[in-house]
């Protein structure tokens, strides 16, 4: 189990995109020169373009926006509430600022459909105010993320200006006009194992994502090579804690721990356990909150020979702890994702679905196949970034009547629990 | 005879001209009295197929175009743009329902049905200060309309602008209290007075209109002000008598339950919470109120389990069940139940903020702020683009939890911050420095009101947590 569940942290490996500043607050909002009317029907046109847009991130974008549409269009504030007043004419200033608000790692998916909505807006302006579909809009989003990095980057923290975006979907579709020279990504001739674990930390993160992150949990299903399925919820936080807990039929059967010191265990019925370490297992890797490949220390890696994982070329790089312990890396040549490893036991595993997480790519499924060939399957379900754990959460509490089991026994989904 | 003298030449001359010209005269004001009907049918035509076709509004007639009746246009442009607004609300077009209810009460000010749902859905669309200028304004053309008197002085008192709510009635001529509506009028002058902390001037006002103590509507506001004069038996039985002869209010339930608690009257506030529970079998409210009666009452004890265990079993499976549940057990200090339905939340919300602070809240209770102040920095810390409404909830404990350790400088500086999560909201930050200044908190009171700090650290902020 600890095997299976340590894969899927191994596989947490960082991804290929934007670079990103620090979060902050949204910037603080002065006395509005603005009436509340006029502030408010910008709500509502947010509201409708963009539902999930957050209010409080609004409210400094719709001070600003309505600041520059008095700069440049003199008159147009004063004739925001008449019938015959065109919102969308103004699409480009609007999503610009509302991506100037978003600057958080969990807010990426936004800031890119902002980004998105404001290409949309400067495309059907170059088409002379036909209607654009949003399929064209995400076709030039996707080759402008194929660019030099700084090109995403200020598109979707509205830090590129009006003609800069003109000339940038200009150079799209110059890209794919005939006889233009496909942009062939720069390889070096011979990387050392510390080149591909760089250019795989770049690759595999937006920015500093791992560095920003400070909790992960992660909901799984596990099915096992006897045809079980399992449930696997497991929560990290930093520096080293986490939560394992396994569910079987719907209740769950036991919860580990460790508190930064020790390992505890728990099943229905029982208090807390202390349990040793040497009989944890592989379970105690889970303790390394970044991904071994990104970690700033602790780690050496070395080059061996490359392999093939079906069509594709790969890099495998040994990775090993200041315990001894370690595991070979296969990091596919082209994506540089880490398409599986093995271990010292022969075991391998295949990590596929690669989905970005808080800036991190992460592999939504894993299989693993022991020495002799039996195969489990991991499922990730859910993955939330910094969903808000406390470090008591990692410590075993006290025992009493209203703990975690008999909670979950008084919820209906769990059996009664068994006798100590 | 000499009448059929004929004419000299220039007097018969004179004569033709008269005759020609009044002929001619009448031809002219026949010809401008057709052109004025032509060009006025032309205009009434004109206007009317204007309003009909291009404002599109379906209810004008041509005599009301023809007949100048302004008003009528306007109304009935009005009454089409309320009923464009509605279904674009129902279809989640805010911007377009927006425009259609602003265009509508301006032009129809004193289409009261209308002016009372533009302000439902600016509540709705989360600007409470817009609806009360729309029902402000309409409550200034029609002071005496029940309905807007009705929601505009519950919104007032509901969101914290009692001053307001009081400022209001002051402009009321005395007249206007002794009216059909004076009864409500004094009632929620009674509430605000009440509101603003003022319980002696509340005690004066009830001592000079005993009326309000027979007027059903204003019964618990009455047993309010008699709980709040220390007169708590006189207020439990008034309140009890309420709800037997007007059991549909829960808010009442709860009320009542909270004083025979306080009163330690546990028996009474088990037996009121469960026909709260009778009167609203499928509220989750009522529910929380039978566990916090049964856990008060028993010290926690087998009927407290039974009435949680009920309560997950009903509403357990809904996204506000356990939250719900673990707000109760924060505000009465139950540590293991606040822990315990963080970790079993943790396995079905993918945000634990909620819960973490019910959590904070129950240390609180128990006087750990140590282990508040770190629960809190660490929910803050995996909360980096928290909008307002997370940091409001985040500041307001750090202010509680350093108060309650002495912490002068640390009080201010999440006050500070805090002011600045509600620097748009004047109503919630007024709520707040009340909350404070209750609590005794004057840092926290000072950086709210916007006033320098006093450098004492908060005397008796220790007990506030337990408050």
């Amino acid at each position: 189990m600890g095997l299976f569940a340590g894969a899927v942290f191994a596989a947490l490996a960082p991804g290929a995109g934007l670079a990103q500043g620090p979060a902050a607050a949204p910037a603080p909002v002065v006395e509005s020169r603005f009436s509340e009317t006029q502030r408010e029907y910008v709500h509502s046109y947010i509201r409708q373009s963009l539902p999930d847009f957050p209010r409080e991130f609004a409210e400094p974008a719709v001070e600003l926006f309505l600041g520059e549409l008095q700069r440049k269009f003199p008159g147009e504030t004063e004739r925001m509430l008449s019938p015959d007043f065109s919102f969308k004419k103004y699409d480009g200033i609007l999503f610009r600022v509302l991506g100037t608000q978003l600057t958080g790692a969990s807010q990426a998916t936004l800031r890119e459909e902002v980004a998105r909505r404001r290409v949309q807006a400067a495309l059907e302006q170059e088409a002379g105010g036909k209607l654009v579909g949003a399929m064209e809009s995400r076709i030039a989003i996707n080759k402008i993320k194929t660019m030099a990095s700084f090109y995403p980057r200020r598109l979707f923290e509205g830090r590129m200006d009006d003609d800069e975006l003109a000339l940038l979907l200009k150079k799209t579709r110059e890209s794919e006009a005939p006889g233009a020279a496909p942009a062939a990504p720069a390889k070096p001739r011979e990387l050392t194992a510390s080149d591909i674990v760089a250019e795989y930390g770049r690759r595999n993160q937006e920015g500093a994502a791992w560095q920003n992150l400070r909790a992960l949990s992660i909901e799984s299903q596990l099915k096992t090579a006897n045809g079980d399925d399992l449930k696997i919820f497991l929560f990290r936080l930093r520096p080293d804690r986490f939560r394992m807990v396994i569910q079987a039929g719907g209740a769950t059967r036991f919860m580990t721990i460790f508190d930064g010191s020790k390992y505890w265990q728990q099943a229905p019925g029982r208090p807390w356990q202390e349990i040793p370490e040497r009989s944890v297992g592989s379970s105690r890797y889970l303790g390394e909150f970044v991904d071994p490949l990104v970690a700033d220390s602790g780690m050496t890696y070395t080059r061996l020979p490359d392999g093939t994982e079906g069509a594709n070329k790969i890099f495998r790089i040994g990775v090993r702890r200041q315990d001894g312990s370690g595991y070979t890396a296969w990091i596919d040549q082209t994506t540089f994702r880490q398409v599986g490893r093995e271990t010292d036991d022969k075991q391998t595993v295949r990590y596929s679905d690669f989905r970005s997480v808080a800036g991190i790519m992460m592999a939504f499924r894993e299989e693993s196949a022991d020495a002799t060939g039996k195969k489990t399957v991991l499922t990730l379900v859910r993955a939330s970034p910094d969903p808000g754990l406390i470090q008591s959460f990692f410590e075993p509490a006290e025992s009493g009547s209203l703990g975690f089991f008999e909670l979950e026994r008084m919820l209906g989904r769990a059996p009664v629990a068994a006798t100590p | 005879m000499s009448a059929l003298r004929p004419l000299s030449a220039p007097a018969a001359a004179r004569s033709r001209l008269r005759s020609t010209g009044g002929w001619a005269l009448k031809q002219v004001l026949l010809f401008v009295a057709a052109g004025l009907v032509a060009l006025y049918l032309l205009g009434a035509t004109g206007g009317f197929l204007f309003v009909r076709y291009v404002r599109k509004n379906e209810t004008i007639s041509f005599i009301d175009v023809a007949l100048l009746r302004w008003r009528e246009v306007r109304r009935g442009m009005a009454a089409q743009q309320f009923a464009k607004a509605k279904l674009e609300w129902d279809a989640g077009n805010y911007q377009v329902a927006f425009l259609a209810y602003n265009f509508a009460v301006n032009n129809d000010p004193d289409n009261i049905p209308g002016l009372l749902e533009a302000a439902r859905f600016l509540q709705a669309a989360g600007s409470n200060s817009m609806a009360l200028t729309t029902l402000e304004a309409g409550l200034a053309r029609a002071p005496d309309d029940e309905r807007l008197i009705e929601r505009t002085f519950s919104l007032l008192n509901t969101v914290g602008r009692d001053r307001r709510t009081l400022e209001l009635l002051g402009q009321r001529p005395s007249s206007a209290f002794s009216g059909a509506n004076g009864l409500a009028l004094r009632t929620f002058e009674l509430e605000a007075t009440l509101n603003v902390g003022d319980v002696e001037g509340a005690t004066k006002l009830l001592a000079q209109h005993p009326e309000l103590a027979r007027t059903p509507r204003a019964l618990p506001v009455v047993a309010r002000v008699l709980w709040e004069s220390k007169q708590r038996l006189k207020a439990i039985e008034l309140l009890s008598g309420h709800i037997r002869n007007r059991p549909e209010t829960y808010d009442a339930y709860a009320q009542l339950a909270q004083w025979q608690l306080v009163s330690e009257m546990g028996d009474d506030a088990v037996r009121t919470a469960e026909k709260a529970a009778e009167k609203f079998p499928k509220d989750l409210a009522p529910k929380l109120l039978l566990i916090e009666a049964q856990g008060m009452r028993t010290n926690r004890g087998k009927e407290f389990n039974v009435a949680i265990e009920a309560y997950l079993k009903e509403f357990g499976s809904r996204p506000d069940g356990l939250l719900q549940l673990a707000s109760l057990a924060g505000r009465r200090g139950w540590v293991e139940l606040a822990r315990g339905l963080y970790e079993v939340g943790a396995l079905v919300q993918p945000e634990l903020g909620g819960l973490g602070f019910c959590y904070a809240d129950a240390l609180l209770r128990q006087s750990r702020f140590r282990d508040v102040l770190q629960l809190l920095g660490q929910i803050e810390g995996q909360s980096p683009d928290a909008g307002p409404a997370f940091t409001v909830q985040l500041r307001n404990r750090q202010i509680i939890a350093t108060a309650g350790l002495g912490d002068g400088p640390a009080v201010r500086e999440a006050a500070r911050r805090l002011a600045g999560a509600l620097r748009n909201d004047g109503d919630a930050m007024e709520l707040y420095r009340r909350t404070f200044q209750k609590l005794g908190i004057t840092e926290a009171v000072a950086e709210l009101s916007g006033r320098a700090a006093p450098a004492r650290v908060a005397a008796g902020a220790g007990a506030a947590s337990t408050k």
